[in-house]
């Protein structure tokens, strides 16, 4: 199966195994060394990864933003391409998201936010 | 049975976001000063919401996506902000209006003139969201906007001349103050093809699990469910045609529009226009918060439905709170109820193609749609009227804040 990187995995819909959410591809990192020809290894998802593809005078404000904003502080998280399970319309990978760290914002919104508000 | 029921999606669609505080301020203040004349405005704003709100329908039935998904996947994240920003803020500048609309309902009940119904109407609407489900909101909406039609039973009393009211039907230059002639139209017009119906309607259907075998009800749905708003709005502009303008009333303030329905039905008008208005907009601050919340959730791939507890979609829910939140916090600063109406369907009109070109495009990629892209009636009938709802906002906006 042919695969356009940019047509069929960038900004695409990631689930988990249950097919609950994950988050979009944000970025694709590929790996790259001298004796072997370069593969795509990862997903990236994140505000600063996000931020990275915005036009230059918007990227510092959006990271320092995504930095503020998010738990887990400026690291992006990945996602191994070799768990993908299913390529659709989604795409599927083969991870547990309850625990996920691409669901921490998810997590730390609920926790502290949404179920301190009575009727949560 | 099944197909009867989604067909009310349609028309709660319609009631909650056709006839709201948008539609009903900018008919009943063109009807107060052109007569009839600038029916086609709503004619061509109608048969515009019709085509989007169709496709919309079709591109969530065919590729299984809500339209904002579709959007970042097609388009790429940087662009997408374009519209998310735009949509978003615009979606809080028009819940202030729905707000503002809101008040004035509870203001002529109660007779109170109150600055805390803003809040207190937010809150509210935050409340049943928060604690209800998508069907109770659709299903809820769908009934109690059935008062609306009020506005058509006083058409019917009132008698009004058909062959006339048919001739504004058809575009016509204005005879007097062209400024505020063009203006009110291109309120008209962002306040029927409202975007925000369309995340609300395609995340209906994705949420009722449409397929391609429900693309020939959906076009039924949409057509029916947007002329039946189009048709109220159409009423409430006869009406203030046939009310204010032997009267020489002229609309300048937002609750001179309330004895609307007064001479037709004497003290019931007086309450049923409160309770329409006040319906309206409550039903249509429930979808722009939802449809706000859509845009962002499903944009950034997070989970989405309102048909969970809030806990178990934490940031969707406090999109819409949020959404709520600054609706209300312009309603406290106390903005002109009917000066930000106006200019907030304007500035839709304004903004329509950031939200409507990538949308097209979409809709005639098969990545997409598959053998379900559009046709070229919809592809022309779309541009034509977003690119005439553009080109005059674009003109009369400016020219309207130097003149006020």
């Amino acid at each position: 199966m042919d695969i356009d990187v940019i047509r069929d995995l960038l900004d695409k819909q990631l689930v988990d195994r249950e097919g609950e959410p994950l988050g979009r591809v944000d970025g694709i990192v590929m790996a790259y060394s001298a004796d072997a020809p370069p593969r795509i290894t990862c997903f990236e998802l994140g505000a600063q990864t996000l931020a990275r593809r915005l036009p230059r005078p918007f990227q510092g404000a959006l990271a320092w933003l995504g930095h503020r904003l998010s738990p887990r502080g400026s690291s992006p998280y990945r996602l191994e391409v070799s768990r993908i399970i299913q390529l659709g319309r989604t795409i599927k990978i083969d991870i547990d998201g309850t625990r996920s760290a691409a669901r921490e914002t998810e997590r730390w919104v609920r926790d502290h936010i949404v179920a301190r508000i009575p009727g949560s | 049975m099944k197909k009867l029921l989604e067909i009310t999606l349609g028309i709660v669609t319609s009631i909650g976001g056709f006839l709201e505080v948008g539609s009903l301020a900018t008919s009943a203040q063109a009807g107060a000063a052109f007569g009839y004349q600038l029916l086609w405005a709503i004619v061509l704003g109608t048969v515009c919401l019709i085509f989007l709100v169709e496709m919309s329908g079709r591109l969530a039935a065919v590729s299984k996506q809500p339209l904002a998904g579709a959007m970042r996947e097609r388009f790429g994240y940087p662009f997408f902000l374009i519209p998310l920003v735009a949509m978003s803020l615009l979606g809080v500048l028009v819940l202030a209006s729905e707000l503002g609309g809101l008040s004035l309902a509870l203001q002529l009940v109660t007779g109170i003139s109150f600055p805390w119904w803003a809040p207190l109407g937010a809150f509210a609407a935050w409340l049943l969201l928060w604690k209800g489900t998508f069907s109770v909101i659709e299903k809820g909406a769908s009934l109690f906007g059935l008062i609306t039609l009020v506005f058509v039973v006083a058409v019917f009393r009132l008698h009004p001349d058909w062959t006339r009211a048919a001739a504004g039907a058809l575009p016509s230059m204005p005879r007097h103050e062209p400024m505020r002639y063009w203006f009110i139209a291109v309120s008209i017009m962002g306040a029927s093809i409202a975007p925000y119906l369309l995340y609300f309607y395609s995340a209906g259907a994705v949420e009722d699990k449409w397929n391609e075998t429900d693309v020939p009800v959906n076009r039924v749905t949409a057509t029916l469910g947007m002329l039946f708003g189009g048709a109220l709005s159409i009423a409430v502009l006869v009406v203030a045609a046939l009310v204010f303008v032997p009267r020489g009333i002229r609309i300048e303030r937002f609750d001179q529009i309330a004895p609307m329905l007064t001479p037709i039905m004497s003290r019931w008008g007086f309450f049923l226009f409160a309770a329409a208005l006040g319906i309206a907009c409550f039903g249509a601050m429930l979808e722009i918060a939802l449809s706000v919340a859509y845009l962002v959730a499903q944009g950034f791939g997070w989970k989405w439905t309102e048909d969970a507890r809030p806990r178990d979609v934490a940031r969707f829910s406090l999109v819409y709170t949020a959404t709520l939140i600054g609706g209300a916090l312009i309603g406290i600063v106390g903005v002109d109820p009917l000066a930000i109406t106006l200019m907030s369907m304007a500035l839709t009109s304004a903004l329509l193609p950031i939200a409507i070109v990538p949308f097209l495009i979409l809709m005639n990629d098969p990545h997409f749609v598959g053998k379900h892209g559009n046709g070229w009636i919809s592809n022309t009938v779309v541009c034509a009227i977003v690119a005439l709802a553009f080109v005059l906002a674009v003109v009369s906006i400016p020219l309207e804040l130097m003149g006020s």
